[in-house]
């Protein structure tokens, strides 16, 4: 999915920041206590907000749940304290240099799973599913989506001002582009988006390649549709208000086209 | 050499510049805007650019190197010629290791997928670096095979910037080497076991040893030949007879490290470029082991520390900064964030406007931005890859610059009275009695304290020493804070000489210490300074045998001090030793009264204090008193800075002036930091 040449230019710092604020949901989960044992004795425990609890030792297991809410814990992982050791062994010798990044990222994942379904004792519950995707599907679902030397793009606005930009390109199946509308110098000059959409698709076809698709959408918008629990529904009335626009129009019978097929294929 | 470094900057020929520059990335600029970004960096008021030289850019056949004559953007001789002809001076950092955010870190790949140069985990495993866009084995630096094709890489290189070396040319510096630091694997038995790591490792015990049946006593088992001997690939000590194994491996480390910067700086020499700075940098983490800043400077003019904060981290760039103050002989950062890599944590200019100034107020001297000319792969730079000005960024940085300038803020002098030193051996044991040693503690650096990674055994001692010692420091330091003392962090490994120059040393001393550091405490004792110790006078030397030149010295305390705390003062020499008697707890009252009441019996001078959440730094020059406030937080208030008389402070950038009898108070504003000279009332 990711070409090791990636070209990642012209990031306006402010929309790269407003786009990695974007994805920060901010909220704070009660941190988790870890264990870690040798010979049946714990040698080490971790609370991962607070740091290490010296000389703690594991009470009786009913007293977990009143000592993990005197800890303000919301699970607890006992292992074995060599079982990182044996992680980094197998994920070191199963390493293929050859994949992409992200398939090299799955590789990990799955290596990781087994440890933690199977040598990690959870109090009250494990983490939740462990998503890995198959990276070969993924290319392939991507692939049917968006062509190769075809732009995608993602622009958020606040007002008439851009917030954040994403324009992604992609060759030989792999993500070869990211940039942001910087490269045309209007990262940080008002826009009026609904007119310039077109112009800015003239200006990605002439620099990088055309434009397959893209998101126009206000921030206010965006932020209801993240919020909300049916985001295709916030997405087609933010469109019916005029604050969003999938670009071209078409796109829309591609995007459920292309997901009728990866679910289905799922 | 015509090149020499001062503790306030360079002198070249006869002129004495400020180390202040920028990178600019030659090869990721399209030629046609490297005039126009190169004249920015000028406009911006610096004198010196720094590139990397990537190896897998230039390399385009193995052996086969292209320095511009099939791409004009790799045509680095253009470049120096350029730099020079706009009055520019260049640091060069062919690496070999560059990082840059470049794919593979500046290695062809056929030097990275070679097994024989790969590092190796205890188990024979490849040591793998899930660095993006793709992950790669990390090198060996003790892959001899590794050394071979350096040598063909340098030699190449070697000749196209011989030419242009200081004076005749603009090159006055090299860097040996990127953030050497096993490839990021920081973990004491995360690597090396390759087969030239076992061979370098067996090396170095010998030249310690000499003779296997000293190593056989002080290990306490039979060894018959050096080849007898395994490294440690966990943690299993119980005892102090069982540590010197596991101390070793930590000093080896350290010595992978500087061995390979003096075998690189070497091969520069070999090949005439000489006459240089050659420098080194550390990456943004505290510089403790494996990292040994004293001892490379020994072979390198000076070894700096990259820093990426945000200005959240305050705590952390204060520690860090400080640190390296205390350990450099010339406080510079090769690499101080002016924008971010996207993979790491967003920096805003907000950001780089407050930990720009953070560092400069605890002490750091010299600043490599980096970048200052955007490229791919790097955003918030004040230069645009197409040579135009990020408005904001641009302004900001010109106007730094010209702050330090005008205001010779480089030349400043810290005055510290007091000496907190780390020893080293403490650190090591620190790094090695863990039970994490197999995973990398560099992303925790400075949030997690040694606690977290520490083996809680006490290990046959009274103290758990490994992350108590650390505690003690701590305490120290923030003792010394509250009272409104001025001190500085020193290094073990920097030897008597640092002591000298301050009134007092406070040192955490255990059951043991390693001989070179008891024998330079007793020497300042003996010509007359102080020493604050505790909670143990060591009994035991750096093997674990019995060495305690500092016990004669505490038979009989001539004073016990009226605290909390039992601390008692003994004559020792023609000085004084405080021994404190228990680990204090850094930041709590008692010790806040412990350590101010120690300070005032010893008469430690008392410079401006003021009350937290603000804090302050003070530095002189031969005629100016400058000081530093910082309001490290989201609230704006008053800073009530105590003084003894009328004083009246001015602010150096905004012009204000503050005037006060017995306090003066300053309006801060959130994540403010103020630069204010005394000046006569």
């Amino acid at each position: 999915m990711l070409s090791p040449d990636v070209k990642i230019v012209d990031i306006d710092p402010a929309h790269w920041c407003n786009l990695v604020k974007l994805f920060d949901s901010g909220e704070m989960n009660r941190g988790m206590l870890l264990v870690f044992e040798k010979d049946g004795q714990c040698v080490k425990a971790i609370h991962t907000k607070r740091g290490a609890i010296l000389d703690f030792v594991l009470p009786e297991k009913e007293h977990w749940d009143a000592m993990l809410d005197e800890l303000d814990a919301e699970r607890m992982g006992v292992m074995s304290v060599d079982l990182l050791r044996r992680f980094i062994y197998e994920a070191q010798s199963s390493f293929i240099r050859e994949d992409d990044w992200d398939h090299q990222m799955m590789m990990l994942i799955e290596v990781l799973k087994p440890f933690i379904r199977e040598e990690i004792a959870w109090h009250p519950t494990g983490p939740n599913k462990i998503a890995t995707l198959d990276p070969e599907k993924i290319d392939a679902a991507i692939d049917k989506f968006w062509p190769d030397g075809r732009c995608v793009g993602f622009f958020v606005f606040d007002g008439d001002a851009p917030y954040t930009s994403v324009i992604l390109g992609k060759d030989k199946g792999k993500i070869d582009l990211f940039t942001t509308l910087d490269a045309f110098g209007m990262a940080q000059t008002p826009i009026d988006w609904k007119a310039q959409a077109k112009h800015i698709a003239e200006l990605c076809a002439s620099k990088y390649s055309p434009l397959h698709g893209a998101l126009w959408i206000e921030l206010s918008s965006l932020r209801e549709m993240m919020r909300g629990e049916k985001k295709i529904g916030y997405l087609r009335l933010a469109q019916t208000r005029g604050r969003a626009a999938l670009w071209p129009a078409p796109l829309k019978w591609r995007l459920a086209l292309w997901l009728a097929r990866v679910f289905r294929g799922l | 050499m015509t090149i020499q470094v001062t503790d306030s900057g360079l002198i070249i020929g006869q002129k004495h510049i400020p180390l202040l520059s920028g990178s600019m990335h030659y090869w990721r600029i399209d030629r046609t805007h490297w005039e126009k970004c190169l004249s920015k960096v000028k406009a911006l008021g610096f004198g010196i650019v720094c590139t990397y030289v990537p190896w897998s850019v230039h390399e385009v056949q193995p052996g086969e190197f292209d320095f511009g004559e099939m791409e004009q953007e790799r045509d680095l001789g253009a470049f120096l010629r350029l730099a020079q002809s706009l009055g520019l001076f260049v640091i060069l950092r062919p690496g070999p290791h560059i990082n840059a955010e470049i794919t593979d870190f500046g290695f062809p790949s056929r030097i990275l997928d070679n097994p024989r140069i790969q590092a190796c985990g205890p188990e024979g495993d490849p040591i793998i670096l899930p660095a993006l866009p793709k992950a790669f084995p990390a090198p060996s630096y003790c892959s001899e095979k590794l050394w071979e094709q350096m040598g063909v890489w340098f030699d190449a290189v070697a000749q196209v910037i011989r030419p242009h070396l200081h004076p005749k040319g603009p090159v006055i510096g090299m860097q040996c080497d990127n953030e050497m630091s096993f490839f990021f694997r920081t973990g004491a038995y995360e690597q090396d076991y390759s087969d030239g790591a076992l061979e370098a490792y067996r090396t170095f015990l010998q030249n310690k040893y000499e003779d296997t049946r000293v190593l056989s006593g002080i290990y306490g088992r039979r060894i018959e030949t050096w080849n007898d001997i395994a490294p440690p690939i966990d943690f299993e000590g119980q005892t102090p007879v069982d540590l010197p194994y596991y101390l070793d491996w930590a000093q080896f480390r350290e010595h992978v490290i500087g061995d390979a910067l003096a075998r690189i700086r070497n091969m520069w020499i070999e090949r005439e470029v000489d006459g240089v700075l050659f420098t080194h940098n550390i990456p943004t983490c505290a510089a403790r082991t494996p990292f040994n800043i004293p001892r490379d400077e020994k072979v390198l003019d000076i070894v700096g520390v990259d820093f990426y904060p945000t200005k959240k981290e305050y705590p952390v760039i204060r520690q860090r900064v400080e640190a390296l103050e205390g350990q450099s002989r010339f406080p510079w950062s090769p690499e101080f964030t002016s924008g971010a890599y996207h993979l790491w944590q967003p920096i805003t200019l907000d950001d780089q406007k407050f930990v720009t100034m953070a560092a400069l107020m605890h002490g750091l001297k010299g600043f490599n931005f980096y970048m200052l000319v955007e490229r791919e792969r790097w955003y918030g730079s004040p230069i645009t890859r197409h040579g135009d000005a990020r408005k904001d960024y641009f302004e900001f940085y010109r106007d730094f610059i010209s702050f330090v300038q005008n205001e010779r803020l480089f030349e400043l002098q810290k005055n510290a009275s007091v000496l907190i030193l780390t020893p080293r051996l403490y650190d090591r044991l620190e790094k090695t009695a863990t039970p994490f040693g197999h995973i990398t503690p560099m992303p925790f650096d400075g949030r997690l304290g040694p606690e977290a990674f520490c083996s809680e055994d006490p290990l046959g001692f009274k103290y758990r020493i490994q992350f108590e010692h650390d505690r003690m420091r701590r305490a120290f330091a923030r003792g010394l804070d509250a009272f409104g003392a001025t001190w500085r962090w020193g290094d073990s490994q920097s030897g008597f000489s640092p002591m000298r120059r301050h009134q007092a040393v406070f040192c955490p001393s255990f059951e043991f210490m390693e001989d070179e550091l008891q024998k330079d405490l007793a020497s300042y004792l003996e010509m007359g300074g102080t020493v604050v110790m505790g909670p143990e006078v060591p009994a035991r030397g750096s093997d674990m045998r019995g060495y305690s030149p500092l016990s004669e010295y505490v038979s009989r305390p001539v004073h016990k001090l009226d605290l909390d705390v039992d601390a008692f003062v003994f004559n020792a020499g023609a000085g004084r030793l405080i021994l404190v008697s228990q680990v204090l707890e850094p930041g709590s009252a008692q010790a806040s009264d412990c350590l101010g009441r120690i300070a005032e019996f010893l008469r430690v001078p008392k410079k401006y204090p003021v009350e937290t959440p603000f804090e302050r730094t003070v530095f002189h020059d031969q005629s100016r008193t400058v000081l530093f406030i910082a309001n490290p937080g989201d609230e704006q208030g008053v800073a009530e800075i105590s003084v003894a008389e009328k004083h009246l402070f001015a602010d150096l950038q905004s012009g204000e002036r503050f005037f006060g009898t017995d306090e003066v108070r300053i309006a801060m504003q959130p994540w403010q930091i103020r630069v204010l000279e005394k000046l006569p009332c």
